[in-house]
């Protein structure tokens, strides 16, 4: 309904942190085949923030990658600037760099470990947010993604730092989008549950699983949620089609609410070997 | 195109939201049967909307608070069209009356009896099928008032709030089952109930004087809700179940009132 591709974002320049791997690299493909250019953020692995530009690049949209670690204002702006030089501007902004440190409990945690975790997501987003927000305001509609966590609900002891961290992204996400409401700006919470990426195989190796596909028949809806999950929808929230949602949470978890999926994988094991 | 082949059959399609959500799924390729239980003018509208995105639409009219009429409605669809793979419950009654009002009871049957109960006959009504075809998606239209709990809305407010727990229960079983439910929870939508309240407090007739001056330039429309709907029954958004999503650009308790009373406009 209404004019043209509604789900086109011909014309946009999103910036995805974090956007080499993962769930980053995935927004920034599906970003790039609605149509926008892509500035892929890295901070260590530039092999793979190549990798994910060159695929954008073969999409037919312009990439370039970006090192900067988020958590350092001064090359947060000068990223900002870089985007804005190579590629005109930045009107989508997906914060979606994190990092997660062990478990511990707040009793014995390390002091180091836990502001790094909180420098990463709470600080690294807002820096990021500021640093954009003027680029952004200038432009008729601008798109700001959050990337949170299943965890902000589920809240597994030990974690204390990213439960924290996300749910303070959260509550940013949330007031952001009433601050900026009248520019034009759209703000949203996309919260994933535990992807198919390098971070959750050590789940597979847990439970003697070699493989996820192994898996997928004992997860809700049949599958673990892929990295594709969450850029499909990061794509449709910045796109007309979804245009005036915003202030959400959305998490991509298939209705798996609270319960772990460790203990999905659990049960899958259990079932497998016949207990 | 993403619902080309699916069947969906829309409650209360014969205008507003519904009529929004009938044509933006027939656009993607979806049959709709187009429910209705009083205006089957608006009915045919639809359908003539549907028909001119060449699709097919099926006609019926059922009250949703009635099993019996339900279950020949979803009879008929199979019977029609052989399955109902997408149910959007989106039939509702709206009453802004105090709790103390002489015919409360009389409020309270009719809006539970549409929301609650009429949605979950649907519901019910095509699970079967979904269950056969290992593939559903189920939505169910809430509301903002959710959030902002107006005293006068105590049974508008409540029924749609019981949606949402009732989307985050079933959701869980049927996702073993390959069927998706979500709610969808728009702020006043520029529709005939909708548009009277917000132009009453904007002391304006041309709802086009509010462009620019609401969130986001322009009141949302019903495609914008069927936008939403028609989007979560694709593949793109095969792992997003147990959701409410507020479509209210944001503003969550307060209301568009503030936007677009004289006094707001005034100060802007």
């Amino acid at each position: 309904m209404g004019e043209g591709n509604l789900h086109s974002l011909e014309g946009r320049v999103a910036l995805v942190t974090g956007g080499s791997r993962g769930i980053g690299r995935a927004i920034s493909l599906a970003m790039a085949e609605a149509g926008a250019d892509v500035v892929v953020n890295f901070v260590n692995d530039e092999v793979s923030a190549r990798g994910t530009a060159d695929e954008i690049r073969a999409l037919g949209r312009k990439a370039m990658t970006c090192r900067a670690d988020v958590a350092d204002p001064d090359g947060v702006k000068a990223m900002v600037g870089a985007a804005v030089e190579g590629l005109g501007k930045v009107d989508i902004l997906v914060c979606n760099a994190g990092i997660i440190r062990r478990d511990s409990h707040v009793y014995e945690a390390d002091l180091e470990e836990f502001r790094e975790v909180i420098e990463n997501h709470v600080m690294g987003a807002f820096n990021c947010v500021q640093a954009a927000l003027p680029v952004m305001r200038q432009q008729p509609r601008g798109d700001i993604q959050l990337i949170g966590s299943t965890n902000a609900k589920m809240l597994p002891m030990g974690l204390t730092s990213y439960n924290v961290a996300k749910a303070g992204i959260e509550v940013m996400g949330r007031v952001l989008s009433k601050e900026e409401q009248g520019h034009g700006i759209r703000v949203n919470v996309i919260a994933p549950t535990t992807t198919e990426t390098d971070m959750a195989s050590g789940l597979l190796k847990r439970y003697g699983f070699s493989s996820f596909r192994e898996v997928d028949p004992y997860l809700p809806l049949g599958r673990i949620a892929q990295p594709r999950d969450t850029g499909n929808l990061c794509a449709f929230l910045a796109s007309e089609a979804g245009g005036h949602i915003s202030g959400q949470v959305i998490y991509v978890d298939a209705s798996q609410d609270r319960k772990p999926t460790q203990e999905f994988f659990s049960s899958a094991a259990e079932q497998r070997s016949g207990i | 195109m993403d619902l080309e082949g699916r069947v969906a059959l829309i409650t209360g399609a014969s205008r507003g939201i519904g009529q929004g959500i009938a044509q933006s799924m027939a656009e993607a390729g979806a049959d709709i049967v187009v429910n209705y239980q009083r205006n089957k003018e608006g009915a045919e509208q639809t359908a003539v909307d549907v028909e001119a995105r060449g699709r097919k639409a099926l006609l019926y009219q059922a009250n949703v608070q009635n099993y019996d009429e339900v279950q020949a409605m979803v009879d008929q669809a199979v019977e029609t069209f052989g399955t109902v793979d997408i149910l959007v419950n989106n039939a509702g009654q709206h009453y802004s009356k105090s709790i103390m009002a002489e015919d409360a009871m009389d409020v309270f049957h009719d809006v539970y009896g549409t929301h609650i109960a009429g949605s979950f006959y649907c519901t019910q009504a095509v699970l079967p099928h979904m269950k056969k075809q290992r593939r559903g998606d189920i939505h169910f239209i809430s509301s903002l008032a959710t959030q902002q709990l107006w005293p006068d809305e105590w049974a508008y407010a409540s029924a749609k709030a019981w949606m949402g727990t009732f989307v985050k229960t079933i959701s869980k079983e049927l996702s073993w089952h390959g069927v998706r439910v979500n709610a969808i929870a728009p702020t006043i939508v520029e529709s005939d109930m909708g548009l009277k309240l917000v132009l009453d407090w904007a002391q304006i007739d041309d709802p086009r004087n509010l462009d620019g001056i609401v969130p986001f330039d322009r009141l949302i429309q019903p495609y914008d809700v069927g936008n939403l709907c028609t989007w979560l029954c694709t593949d793109k958004a095969s792992h997003i179940s147990g959701q409410v999503i507020y479509l209210d650009c944001g503003i969550g308790p307060s209301s568009l009132r503030e936007f677009v009373t004289p006094e707001a406009r005034a100060q802007r």
